[in-house]
C-alpha cells in the first residue's frame, strides 16, 4: 500500500532544496512572490512533519492543522494581495476569514476539524486563482506563460485547493468512517511539484 | 448495511467530485495556456506583416531615390553635352566675330554676347555639376562637399564652415546619400532659415560610423509641424536607407541642428 501521507509529507523537500540553492547562489532573483511561496512551503513542511509524527503516535493533530490553516490563510492573503488587482476584496475577505476562524478557535475549541470552513477557504482561493488567470488573460503581456514562475505557483495552488475541496466538504463523513483522506495528500504532493517547477523557472531565469 | 451504502455513496461523491475539480482545473489551465499561445501566434503574424509592409515601403523609397539619382545623372549629362557644347560654340563664334569686326560699337556688342555666353556656360556647368556631383564620384565625399560649400559661399552671402575627418574611401552609397542630405540641408537653410552661418562637420567615429553634424543660426522651425515636409522626409529616407539615425534639434529663433550617424558596416 502506498503511503500517501509520507509522500505528501516529504514532497516539499524538492522545492525546499531549490529554495536553498537559489538563496545560496541567486538571492537577487528571489522576488516578493517567491519569498511568500518559500514561506508557505516551509510552513506546510514543518506542519506536515509534526502532523505525521503526532498521528503515528496517536496524538490529536487538530490544533496543529488549525494553526497551519491560519498561517496558510495569512500567507495566501499576502500572496494574492501582491498578485491580483482587486486588493481591497482580498484584504477584506482574508481579514473576515481570519477573525472568524480565530473566533472559532478561541471561543469554540481549537481541538476540532473545521472542514466546512476549510472548504470555504478553498473556494475563496480557487476564485482568486481563477481571477489571476482572468487578469493574465486580459492583460496579454506575458508572452511565454510556461516561463512565468507565478503561473506555476498559481497552478499549484489551484490544483491543491481543487483536489482538497471535496475532502473538506465531506470531512465529517470521512472522519467518522474509513473513507480515504489521500486526495488532500495527492493534491499537496502535486502542489509541491508545481511549486518546484516554478522555483526551477526562477533558477533558469538566473 | 444502510451505513455501508451511505459510506460508499460518500466515497463516490468524494472521488467523482475531486476528480471533477481536478479535471476542471486542468481544462482551465490548458485553455488559458493554449489560447494565450494562439494569441501570441496571431500577434507574431501581425508583426511579420507589419515588418513586411515596412520593408516594402523602404524598398519603394530606395527605388525612388535610385530613380531620382539616375534621372539627375541623365539630365546633368544632357545639359552638359548638348546645351553646354552649344554655349561653348556660341562663345567661340562671338569671339571670332569680335576679332573680325572693326566698328567699336559692334565689337562691344559681340564682347557682351561672348561674356553672357561664358556666364551661361558657367551656369550650365554649375547646374550639371550640382545634379550629377561628378566631383563626389571622382574625388570622394570630402572633396564633393568642399566643392558644394565653395559653390554656396561664392553664390550667396552666407559663411559656411566645413570640417571633415573621414577615411580614405567611403562607400559610394553612403557618400551619395550624405552628399544629397547635405545638399538638401543647405537648400533648406538658404530657402527658409534666413541664416548667416552654417557649420558642417563630417567625422568618422572610431571605425564604426560616420557622424554628420549640420548646424545653422537661422530662425529654426517647429519640429512637430515641419518634420513631415518633403525635404526633411527625403533626409529621413536617405538616413534610413543607409541604416543611420537622424536627430533633429530646432527651436524658434535659435537655429537648427541635425546629427546623422551612419554605420560604416551594416545597419544599427
Amino acid at each position: 500500500m502506498i503511503d500517501f501521507a509520507l509522500i505528501s509529507t516529504l514532497s516539499p523537500v524538492f522545492p525546499l532544496t531549490l529554495c536553498t540553492v537559489l538563496l545560496l547562489h541567486n538571492k537577487q532573483n528571489f522576488d516578493k512572490i517567491t519569498w511568500i511561496i518559500a514561506g508557505l512551503i516551509l510552513c506546510s513542511f514543518s506542519s506536515d512533519v509534526f502532523t505525521y509524527y503526532m498521528a503515528n503516535n496517536m496524538i490529536s493533530t487538530y490544533w496543529l492543522i488549525n494553526l497551519y490553516h491560519i498561517s496558510e490563510l495569512l500567507i495566501l492573503g499576502v500572496f494574492f494581495y501582491q498578485l491580483i488587482p482587486i486588493k481591497q476584496i482580498v484584504l477584506s475577505v482574508t481579514s473576515l476569514s481570519f477573525f472568524y476562524f480565530i473566533y472559532q478557535l478561541v471561543i469554540v475549541t481549537p481541538y476540532y476539524y473545521y472542514g466546512q470552513y476549510f472548504a470555504i477557504h478553498s473556494l475563496l482561493n480557487i476564485s482568486f486563482c481563477l481571477y489571476f488567470f482572468y487578469h493574465l488573460f486580459k492583460k496579454e503581456d506575458v508572452i511565454f506563460l510556461e516561463n512565468s514562475t507565478t503561473f506555476w505557483f498559481v497552478i499549484g495552488l489551484l490544483v491543491y485547493f481543487s483536489g482538497s475541496l471535496f475532502t473538506y466538504i465531506l470531512s465529517k463523513q470521512i472522519l467518522n468512517s474509513a473513507l480515504p483522506y489521500y486526495f488532500v495528500q495527492i493534491a499537496n504532493t502535486l502542489k509541491n511539484i508545481l511549486f518546484g517547477i516554478g522555483l526551477w523557472k526562477v533558477k533558469k531565469l538566473a | 448495511m444502510e451505513s455501508q451504502e451511505a459510506s460508499i455513496n460518500t466515497e463516490m461523491v468524494l472521488i467523482l467530485g475531486t476528480s471533477g475539480m481536478l479535471l476542471l482545473t486542468t481544462a482551465i489551465v490548458m485553455f488559458i495556456y493554449l489560447y494565450q499561445r494562439k494569441l501570441i501566434k496571431r500577434k507574431l503574424e501581425y508583426q511579420e506583416i507589419e515588418d513586411l509592409l515596412k520593408k516594402q515601403e523602404l524598398q519603394s523609397a530606395y527605388s525612388l531615390i535610385e530613380g531620382q539619382e539616375s534621372e539627375r545623372k541623365r539630365i546633368a549629362q544632357d545639359i552638359h553635352d548638348s546645351l553646354g557644347s552649344v554655349l561653348v560654340t556660341l562663345n567661340m563664334y562671338a569671339d571670332t566675330l569680335s576679332s573680325k569686326l572693326n566698328s567699336g560699337q559692334d565689337k562691344q556688342l559681340t564682347k557682351k554676347i561672348s561674356y553672357f555666353a561664358k556666364q551661361a556656360t558657367e551656369e550650365t556647368r554649375r547646374i550639371s555639376h550640382n545634379l550629377d556631383s561628378g566631383m563626389l564620384v571622382h574625388f570622394g565625399l570630402k572633396a564633393g562637399v568642399k566643392d558644394l560649400v565653395d559653390a554656396v559661399m561664392a553664390a550667396k552671402s552666407i559663411i559656411v564652415s566645413f570640417h571633415a575627418d573621414l577615411p580614405e574611401a567611403v562607400n559610394q552609397d553612403i557618400s551619395i546619400n550624405l552628399y544629397r542630405i547635405i545638399q538638401e540641408l543647405i537648400n533648406n537653410t538658404l530657402k527658409h532659415a534666413h541664416a548667416t552661418k552654417i557649420n558642417i562637420e563630417l567625422i568618422q567615429v572610431n571605425v564604426e560610423y560616420i557622424s554628420l553634424i549640420y548646424e545653422d543660426n537661422g530662425i529654426g522651425f517647429d519640429k512637430i509641424t515641419k518634420v513631415n515636409g518633403i525635404g526633411l522626409t527625403n533626409i529621413a529616407s536617405r538616413t534610413e536607407a543607409t541604416g543611420g539615425v537622424l536627430t533633429i534639434d530646432s527651436k524658434k529663433d535659435k537655429g537648427s541642428s541635425f546629427i546623422i550617424e551612419i554605420p560604416l558596416y551594416g545597419k544599427y
